[in-house]
């Protein structure tokens, strides 16, 4: 991202005034509450960070020419899964899949007045 | 909290609000220089004849390799003209025009996700219909 890009400033008033009234939505604020109770729990972050790193070895042994074993792939689902229920985690994505509709619906109204989708131009 | 379990179908006074800076949000982006050259630059790539002659070049090419027809012969073939496509000066000044819009979005989104706490791009995107086949 250009971070000298000046914005005009009647641009740079609206994008944070259009930002205040997201988190002023009640999914955004029930999914930043659910993703700081995770946030706050050392053992429910070293979990994801865990599988996070699983992922990354496993995909550059992948990319590298390896054949993953069973044991491997059996390691990676298994760790998946705990992650996956486990219940601070599984309560921010669950809030996160509830929030997404609202955002792409805002979205909506963006691409709408430019005629082109705001989303594929903007990440 | 209660809320709805279909959020879409329900607005709140928020929402109606944020769809409101949204629309104000897009209307601001629509009216800079930047905006408005990549949109007068994608309509002039759409009604250049050169490049609707080679879009119809490369349609049959990839016709023919989703047929699986000659597919070597057409894949160098599709590889040449869509070079020939890219090397046209209106398709180079749309993609200076294109990166310069990304810029300009991604800045603008940066400051949206900030002050939201979520990344808003990111998260708006409408997930494709999965609808499997």
């Amino acid at each position: 991202m250009d971070t000298t890009l000046q914005l005009p400033a009647a641009l740079h008033e609206a994008a944070r005034a259009f930002g205040q009234a997201i988190r002023a939505d009640d999914y955004v604020s029930a999914y930043l509450e659910a993703r700081a109770r995770a946030e706050a729990d050392a053992a429910t972050t070293e979990l994801e960070q865990r599988l996070a790193s699983l992922y990354d070895e496993l995909l550059a042994r992948q990319q590298a020419g390896e054949t993953l074993n069973q044991e491997q792939r059996t390691a990676f689902y298994d760790l998946r899964r705990q992650v996956q229920t486990q219940p601070r985690l599984s309560a921010r994505d669950e809030a996160l899949a509830q929030l997404k509709p609202v955002l792409a619906d805002l979205a909506s109204e963006i691409s709408a007045t430019l005629a082109v989708d705001y989303t594929a131009l903007a990440r | 909290m209660d809320m709805p379990i279909i959020p879409i179908l329900t607005t709140t006074a928020n929402q109606e609000a944020a769809r409101q800076a949204a629309r104000s949000v897009g209307n601001l982006l629509r009216q800079t220089p930047t905006y408005t050259a990549f949109l007068g630059l994608l309509e002039a790539v759409n009604a250049d004849p050169a490049v609707q002659q080679l879009a119809a070049q490369m349609r049959t090419h990839q016709a023919a390799l989703q047929m699986g027809r000659d597919p070597d012969q057409h894949a160098v073939a599709l590889a040449s003209v869509e070079a020939e496509v890219a090397a046209l000066p209106v398709v180079q000044e749309y993609r200076q025009a294109e990166a310069a819009t990304r810029r300009l979005f991604q800045v603008v989104d940066a400051l949206i996700s900030q002050e939201a706490g979520v990344a808003f791009a990111e998260n708006a995107q409408r997930s494709g219909c999965g609808c499997g086949g």
